[in-house]
């Protein structure tokens, strides 16, 4: 019947601009492993005799050096993934109503890497019962160097402007070292020790993904996705050869 | 009110108020400068290597201005020993020179430090530069203070000749204390800096 | 050449009648009439030290109880200083930092050489005014804007000067805009000072009467001099020492800066090649005679009232005026005392510590006069004697505790300890506060021409010697315990300090009870004004010149031009008709 083609078709328009969006919808992601090659060097646990309070919490197990952290089958922990290029020039994201948290415990930052948004808040925890302080060494963004003694459980602070990963050091313990990001889009993704990063809700198109770490630098590698599929990348870091 | 001993001499230490005054001012100016130079010393006894001062300063310029301060303190005096003769034009005429002197002393820094910064010799760049940056330009204001005081004595200032001749002679000999002392600081600045 | 005129000061006759009237600006807020500015420098001086004073106690409460919130005040100053209430550690540092140069350069002297020594010293030698008016309205001004300077830098980011009063380098080069302005401020006050003080020896030398001669001084006129000097040729080092520190900061020089320096684990890229100890040596040149400035004005208003109260003569007073030079002339090659801990050689610190004991010598016959002065005095314990007698043993123990100090070996266990805070505050706290306070009673009807209240003075007197006891005395047994100053915490992380914490309770409790004990010190300073006993020129019945002047004086001081006729401290002269005989009577 030419009404019910008519609706068919007035349907099938329909279904197809609702359903427009979903298809367009953002879906792609980038995964990957990121190891360590060839054999890992011995590296010296954090010497903490100077803080009582903090040398008791690790008793006979003391915290590891956090320079290289791996997992098992040398997966590397603390891999700081973005993408570098390819985004939309001009466009904005939110950024995310919950704070990226930060707390010192066992005098040792935790996470020790971390991505933030710009405008988003940065929850600093004090878990310790201690006098810590935090000393952000950006070189774009404002320098925050506030102590935080015992009393003080929480600060809070933003960063207004993007920035490339700068330190972030407790003046009163030196061992303590984290590394932040601060980022205009949701698009980084920091590995643990299972050494997997993954970073969703890409638009279909061709990026430049970076992969940091604190001393072997860093990594880029190339990736175009395109409607809901997910890529793989994997990263592979190794000491230079001298 | 009129307080004594401004213009007539106390008979005891025989001294006007202003003439202790501008010595009590020179001797804290011999404490600043001489902790500058104490700086000096410091600094360039601990440093590991220190250039010498013709290697990066223009002497021959350095020595014109020398000549020029010399000069401008002779006219100074000049223009003190006018008045005390009550030759007010030739004060004028004194006093102007001095402070043309002062003038071309101030020019001739003014092209000094362009042409170093135009090199890219800037106070941070090293401790030499630094010390001579703030050596030579605290000892530039202090001519620049100086010029100020002279140029108001030949100009507005130069009304009080009328009314007090004796108080302008006295307050004219004591820029010239300054400006006397302003010259010697540049006398020991210019071998210290320039030559050693 | 021009005639020598006749030494006779020319008469200085009241003369409101012959100058037209001058507006309010230019007769109460920029004149030139050293009462007026002498009122001004008490005033700023007197504001200052309040504020120093609730800087400290802001302090003591986290001394006493570290990180527990502060009731009320806490919450008023805000999350970036006082997250809930609990003092931020980089707080604590702008407080003390703030306390002490504000007390020094902003309480202290002001009061001390600015107002007393404006208000006192003209009148004491029989002068019409300071040497140049209009010079020392501009000292004034330069106070004022150095003032100004210090309380702003309390608003700009990341706050005020946090590197101590004494802004060691390389610290206060890396610290926050608040250093700054301190330089700038520091910059407004020393010149107030340089120029001040050229006034006051120019004043002093020439407008003496007639027939004062250097010996028939007051002793306050003589410390006065001695000050006036000590700022005269002090202060200058530092000022170049704030510029260069100011180039530092500012034009990135490496005066201060040494190669190699690590900041927060990251090197700085900065030349280098600076030398952080030779900030130290060009603070401590001025600031060791600066702590005579900061006790000789008192020791000179202590001997005055003494010499007063007693109806005696001032004992020694030959032997005082020799040790004052000395004191002033030994001053300016004391000042690594400061440095032991630096890494001198023991050459260097034995020529320190020998100076170091030469300098207490007349520090300690000053003091020994003025006690002999009592013996045999017939002794008036009015406030200004109650203050002044206090002073005597408070500034011995401040002293004799400086000793320790003074000896490179005892001064390891104890250099930057308590024990230099408990010395240190008892020789300018209950030292010369007390003796400023002294003065203030005693000089209070000259200015005003009526008494303060005894019986308010007395209870201010009382409760501020037990409070001052109280605060200082328990932080010396901290200090020898080993505690450092500046602890934000007071010392209760370290185990060896556990022992001692609980005297900060003490001490803060003396500190805010203190406070309660000015209170009828400034009830009584304003009400007086209106209500206090009217009194004619000379209510103490004194000998000096300042009390044959109208209380208060008029523009021009004195109706007709004084003279000397004798010295200073005639009381209970055999044979007079009364028990004083003024110097300025024929």
């Amino acid at each position: 019947m030419r009404g019910t083609r008519n609706r068919l078709w007035l349907a099938g328009g329909l279904v197809a601009v609702l359903g427009w969006p979903s298809v367009a919808v953002a879906a792609a992601t980038v995964t990957g492993t990121v190891t360590f090659a060839g054999k890992p060097p011995a590296l010296k646990p954090l010497a903490m005799d100077a803080e009582i309070v903090c040398h008791k919490k690790h008793g006979s197990k003391p915290a590891p050096n956090e320079a290289l952290v791996l997992g098992n089958g040398n997966t590397m922990a603390h891999i700081m993934v973005w993408v570098s290029k390819g985004l939309p020039a001009g466009k904005t994201w939110p950024a995310p109503k919950d704070p990226v948290v930060l707390d010192q415990d066992g005098c040792v930052y935790k996470p020790h890497v971390m991505g933030i948004m710009v405008g988003q808040t940065y929850r600093i925890l004090n878990s310790d019962g201690i006098l810590h302080n935090i000393h952000t060494l950006p070189k774009i963004n404002t320098a925050f160097n506030r102590g935080q003694p015992a009393t003080v459980k929480e600060m809070t602070t933003t960063f207004p402007k993007p920035e490339a990963i700068f330190q972030v050091k407790c003046d009163v313990h030196p061992w303590m070292s984290a590394y932040i990001s601060v980022f205009t889009h949701p698009f980084f993704s920091v590995t643990s020790t299972d050494g997997k990063f993954t970073i969703s809700g890409l638009d279909a198109g061709s990026y430049e993904i970076t992969a940091w770490h604190e001393k072997l630098g860093t990594q880029t590698a190339s990736v175009t996705v395109t409607g809901n599929e997910t890529k793989a990348q994997d990263f592979k870091f190794a000491v230079p050869a001298k | 009110m009129d307080i004594p001993y401004t213009v007539e001499v106390r008979r005891d230490t025989g001294l006007t108020n202003g003439k202790i005054g501008i010595w009590l001012f020179l001797a804290s100016e011999v404490m600043l400068f001489g902790a500058l130079f104490a700086s000096y010393i410091l600094i360039r006894v601990g440093a590991p290597s220190w250039p010498r001062g013709d290697t990066i300063l223009d002497v021959w310029l350095a020595t014109f201005n020398t000549i020029v301060l010399i000069s401008s303190s002779v006219t100074m005096v000049m223009a003190w020993a006018s008045l005390m003769r009550h030759r007010f034009e030739t004060f004028r005429i004194y006093m102007g020179a001095t402070i043309l002197f002062g003038l071309v002393f101030l020019i001739v820094k003014y092209f000094e430090y362009s042409h170093h910064i135009h090199l890219g010799e800037v106070p941070s760049t090293n401790n030499f530069l630094a010390i001579y940056y703030t050596l030579t330009g605290l000892h530039m204001l202090h001519v620049f203070g100086g010029m100020m005081v002279n140029a108001y004595f030949w100009g507005p200032g130069a009304k009080l000749w009328k009314t007090n001749p004796q108080w302008f002679t006295n307050r004219v000999e004591h820029s010239g204390l300054f400006w006397h002392f302003v010259d010697l600081v540049w006398i020991f600045l210019f071998p210290t800096l320039y030559l050693l | 050449m021009s005639e020598p005129v006749d030494v006779a000061p020319k008469p200085h006759v009241a003369h409101e009648v012959h100058h037209e009237e001058l507006g309010f600006w230019r007769k109460y807020v920029f004149s030139t009439d050293h009462k007026v500015i002498g009122i001004q420098y008490s005033v700023t001086g007197l504001l200052f030290l309040l504020f120093g004073f609730c800087l400290m106690m802001l302090m003591r409460w986290q001394l006493a109880y570290p990180g527990v919130p502060l009731p009320l005040i806490g919450s008023l100053l805000g999350e970036a200083r006082m997250p809930g209430g609990t003092m931020l550690p980089e707080f604590y540092n702008e407080l003390g930092a703030m306390h002490g140069t504000i007390m020094v350069f902003l309480g202290v002297v002001p009061l001390a050489v600015g107002g007393f020594g404006n208000f006192v010293v003209p009148l004491q030698i029989g002068a019409p005014d300071m040497a140049f008016p209009k010079l020392n309205m501009l000292s004034y001004w330069s106070l004022f804007l150095g003032g100004i300077t210090m309380l702003g830098s309390f608003f700009v980011p990341g706050g005020a000067a946090q590197s101590g009063w004494t802004s060691y380098t390389p610290l206060s080069v890396i610290a926050g805009t608040g250093q700054t302005w301190w330089l700038i401020g520091m910059i407004f006050l020393i010149t107030s000072s340089l120029l001040g003080a050229l006034n006051f020896i120019t004043t002093i030398i020439q407008l003496r009467a007639k027939g004062l001669t250097f010996m028939r001084f007051p002793f306050f006129v003589w410390a006065q001099f001695v000050t006036a000097f000590l700022l005269l040729l002090a202060f200058p080092p530092l000022e170049a020492a704030g510029v260069m520190q100011l180039m530092d900061r500012v034009a990135g020089t490496n005066f201060f800066l040494p190669s190699g320096l690590v900041v927060s684990g990251q090197a700085l890229t900065n030349v280098g090649g600076g030398n952080p100890l030779l900030w130290q040596h060009l603070f401590w040149f001025l600031a060791h005679p600066e702590v005579y400035v900061l006790i000789l004005p008192g020791m000179g208003i202590v001997a005055e009232i003494i010499a007063n109260n007693t109806r005696k003569p001032l004992w020694g007073y030959r032997s005082m005026v020799y040790s004052l030079i000395f004191v002033g002339f030994m001053s300016f090659i004391v000042w690594a005392h400061h440095m032991f801990m630096t890494g001198m050689g023991t050459t260097m610190a034995a020529f320190f510590q020998t100076t170091t004991m030469i300098i207490s010598i007349p520090s300690v016959v000053i003091l020994t006069a003025l006690i002999i002065s009592l013996w045999g005095g017939s002794i008036r314990f009015n406030t200004p004697m109650l203050f002044a007698v206090a002073f005597l043993p408070m500034f011995g123990i401040g002293g004799l505790t400086g000793l320790p100090l003074g000896l490179n070996i005892a001064d390891i266990p104890l250099h930057d300890t308590y024990y230099v805070i408990a010395h240190f505050h008892y020789v300018v706290a209950p030292g010369t506060i007390f003796a400023l306070m002294a003065g203030i009673y005693y000089w209070y009807p000259k200015a005003t021409g009526r008494k303060m209240n005894e019986t308010l003075g007395k209870i201010h007197f009382v409760g501020s010697l037990v409070c001052m006891n109280a605060i200082f005395m328990p932080m010396f047994i901290i200090g020898l315990a080993g505690v450092s100053r500046r602890l934000f915490d007071a010392g209760a992380a370290y185990a060896f300090a556990q022992p001692t914490m609980h005297w900060n309770v003490v001490s803060s409790w003396g500190a805010w009870t203190l406070a309660i004990f000015q209170i009828p010190f400034i009830f009584n300073f304003f009400w007086s004004i209106r209500k206090g006993e009217k009194v004619g020129d000379n209510p103490w019945q004194a000998t000096t010149i300042e009390w044959s002047a109208p209380s208060p004086p008029p523009h021009g001081n004195f109706v007709h031009a004084p003279q000397a006729y004798r010295g200073p401290y005639e009381y209970s002269v055999p044979g007079a008709g009364k028990d004083f005989v003024p110097q300025y009577e024929a």
